[in-house]
């Protein structure tokens, strides 16, 4: 029997999505030993389980390499893969959204030529451009965003909020909301229809349990 | 340790490298990154080059024994031909203007300029056509994916008949041509465009009073025809948890909800026709107009399965009723093939009766195309090639050269693969030089003529008279 492969986001999204899996039945006791080991496997269910960077959850299951990913909405839209997208899982919930200090925000509306830090280049492209048809500036950086506003490298920046607690301790705020985002359920086309039996169930079987 | 210094040898021999290049006058070329075919463009070499063209060949012998003739479009059209008919998720064609100002497209499709063939050159008396191609598509696909730029599809076209015996046909001719291509575990998935687009043409798509109470928006047509319209493009993106969750947000009524959600999964032997029957009947508030519509895909699809049941190829088909059409064109069925291991579909296919209205004529049609590079990713690993050169080498010394080159064209248009020696030394070097190649034989011109069997060594003196008499019978 061939295995089925999930390809797993690391971190607390992937914490909560085994506790997902554990609930219906998929399990992976060698995940939790302490070891150096990248793939994980339980040869009683013939599931394989691997960690990995969010954005490169997508580009696995693309490829087909992995069958099922748990990912956060945001990485799916950033990377903009072809995938089947088959449930939203309900946890890691969290907005996808335009923030800056409090008096930028008549320029946000009006003003051209914006600067935009943002981890998410593609959908702050989409949002300015295509939504709200605004010329701006897009600087792409790697990890705490926050401060681009606030060393004067951009206006504004386009980010993930969950509490917006650290918006307020360094003196910014939400300024418009982008879109909601929350962990979905991928599966890799080719696997959605070969394995389709198996697919099905584990979808009925997470839609149970949720 | 051992690594270390193998390391270090290494690190000194690219040190070595880079000041050998840059006092060679190489340097530039290197900088100018012209060395590697451009990303997402490939090179084939003999074997793998070898293996596609016997794929291609297979393929195309299946095509031409159901009677379609191969055909082949330009590499660049006009830009078009393509628009209006492309990929309805991207756009990523490659385009730019000549020098009269014309926008000009790659080949993106095949599938539209053949339809601008048949349109421009054949009548409705000379339908049904049934064209088949091998061509190169091009798109301008996302960097660092691992996507091929450029691809060979070979596919068919059945133009100007819109039966379902069309239909099964084209299907029938792609199950065998993959069984020709040597992929044995493999599906065919069938869906049908007025699945989905039947659920969402229900009129009253909306919960009036629960749309209402939650939004402030105006109740105007064209805002309720902006959310289906994102809700159908969601579909075809397979995007069907995004789907949903709009569907709740704005107010689409109950039974709505529940169908787009229970479509996703909607796979499965024939005998899912049936079950979508029971379960379309527990619905109650969608219109009978809606209903019908889906019950006619039902049966049309049932219909389908029975011709290919007669063609004995039913137990490759699965139905696949999710399918939303990638293709703006798409307007019956749509099917698709997988196989296991690879990620990628094998064949795209679909019906599509309206593209030729573009090109100012009313043709319907249906086709697929085979994407050859995913084939072979499914039967590299089986399929075992031996590539040898040549089954004969052809070694002279000066005196005897014409003789050589003579007898050799000889064997040649006798069917016998021949290479010419260029190894200088006499007859001991060729014979190495024949192993190395794994070439069977060698035949050595001097004075007299030598015939070496290269695996037993065996040699024997022989005449030219002798050689290509001996041809026949072999």
């Amino acid at each position: 029997m061939d295995y089925i492969t999930i390809a797993l986001a690391k971190g607390r999204l992937a914490e909560k999505s085994m506790e997902l899996l554990e609930k219906i039945g998929i399990t992976c006791p060698e995940m939790k030993e302490k070891s150096r080991k990248l793939i994980f496997t339980n040869e009683d269910i013939k599931y394989k389980f691997f960690l990995s960077k969010a954005g490169d959850v997508a580009t696995y299951v693309d490829s087909g390499v992995a069958d099922i990913g748990i990912v956060g909405k945001d990485t799916l839209l950033e990377e903009d893969r072809d995938l089947y997208e088959l449930l939203d899982l309900g946890f890691g919930k969290c907005t996808m959204s335009v923030a800056g200090f409090a008096d930028i925000k008549g320029k946000l509306t009006s003003g051209n030529n914006l600067r935009v830090a943002t981890k998410y280049p593609k959908i702050a492209k989409d949002y300015f451009y295509n939504y709200k048809h605004q010329t701006v500036e897009i600087v792409k950086l790697n990890g705490s965003v926050e401060l681009a506003p606030i060393v004067g490298l951009s206006d504004v920046i386009v980010d993930i909020v969950e509490t917006g607690s650290t918006l307020r301790e360094n003196g910014l705020e939400v300024l418009e909301d982008i879109c909601s985002l929350s962990a979905r359920l991928v599966v890799n086309r080719a696997t959605a229809r070969i394995e389709y039996q198996k697919i099905n169930k584990l979808v009925h079987d997470i839609k149970s349990v949720m | 340790m051992k690594y270390i210094n193998k390391y270090m040898e290494c690190f000194t021999n690219i040190w070595k490298m880079v000041h050998i290049v840059s006092f060679k006058g190489i340097k530039n070329v290197l900088e100018k990154k012209k060395l590697h075919s451009p990303e997402g463009f490939t090179d084939y070499l003999p074997e793998a080059n070898l293996l596609k063209e016997i794929t291609e060949f297979n393929i195309s012998e299946v095509f031409k024994r159901y009677g379609y003739k191969s055909i082949s479009s330009p590499t660049l059209e006009y830009v078009e031909v393509f628009e209006g008919s492309g990929n309805a998720a991207k756009n990523d064609r490659y385009q730019f203007t000549n020098k009269s100002g014309d926008v000009l497209a790659l080949r993106s499709d095949v599938t539209p300029p053949i339809v601008r063939i048949a349109t421009r050159n054949y009548k409705g008396s000379d339908l049904p056509l049934r064209f088949s191609y091998i061509q190169n598509i091009f798109k301008d696909s996302t960097n660092y994916t691992g996507k091929l730029k450029e691809v060979t599809q070979a596919g068919v076209e059945l133009i100007g008949n819109s039966s379902p015996e069309a239909d099964a046909e084209v299907i029938a001719v792609a199950i065998n041509s993959l069984l020709l291509a040597g992929v044995t575990d493999f599906q065919i998935d069938i869906g049908h465009v007025d699945f989905v687009g039947g659920f969402l043409a229900e009129e009253d798509f909306f919960d009036n009073d629960n749309f209402s109470t939650k939004y402030d928006i105006n109740k105007d047509a064209n805002f309720k025809e902006g959310i289906k319209e994102k809700i159908h493009k969601l579909l075809i993106k397979k995007d069907f948890a995004t789907a949903v969750s709009i569907a709740k947000d704005f107010g689409v009524k109950e039974d709505v909800i529940t169908a787009l959600d229970e479509i996703a999964l909607l796979s499965g032997n024939i005998e899912i026709i049936d079950k979508v029957r029971e379960r379309l009947a527990t619905f109650k508030t969608f219109k009978e107009t809606t209903k019908n519509r889906i019950l006619d895909v039902l049966s049309y699809l049932e219909q389908l399965y029975k011709i290919i049941e007669d063609y004995a190829l039913s137990n490759y088909v699965v139905f696949d009723l999710s399918i939303a059409g990638d293709m703006d064109y798409y307007s019956g069925i749509i099917f698709k093939g997988y196989t296991k291991g690879v990620g990628f579909s094998l064949i795209d296919g679909g019906r599509y009766d309206h593209l030729s209205e573009n090109f100012g004529k009313e043709f319907p049609a249906v086709g697929f195309a085979i994407k050859i590079n995913n084939v072979l990713m499914a039967t590299q690993s089986k399929l075992e090639l031996s590539m040898k050169s040549a089954d004969t080498l052809i070694a002279y010394d000066e005196n005897h050269r014409q003789e050589a080159i003579i007898t050799a064209d000889e064997l040649r248009s006798s069917g016998l693969l021949v290479e010419n020696s260029f190894v200088t030394g006499g007859i001991t070097e060729n014979i190495e030089y024949a192993k190395s190649r794994g070439i069977d034989g060698l035949i050595y011109f001097a004075d007299k003529i030598t015939l070496v069997d290269i695996k037993t060594s065996e040699q024997k003196i022989t005449t030219v008279d002798e050689l290509t008499k001996n041809q026949g019978g072999e």
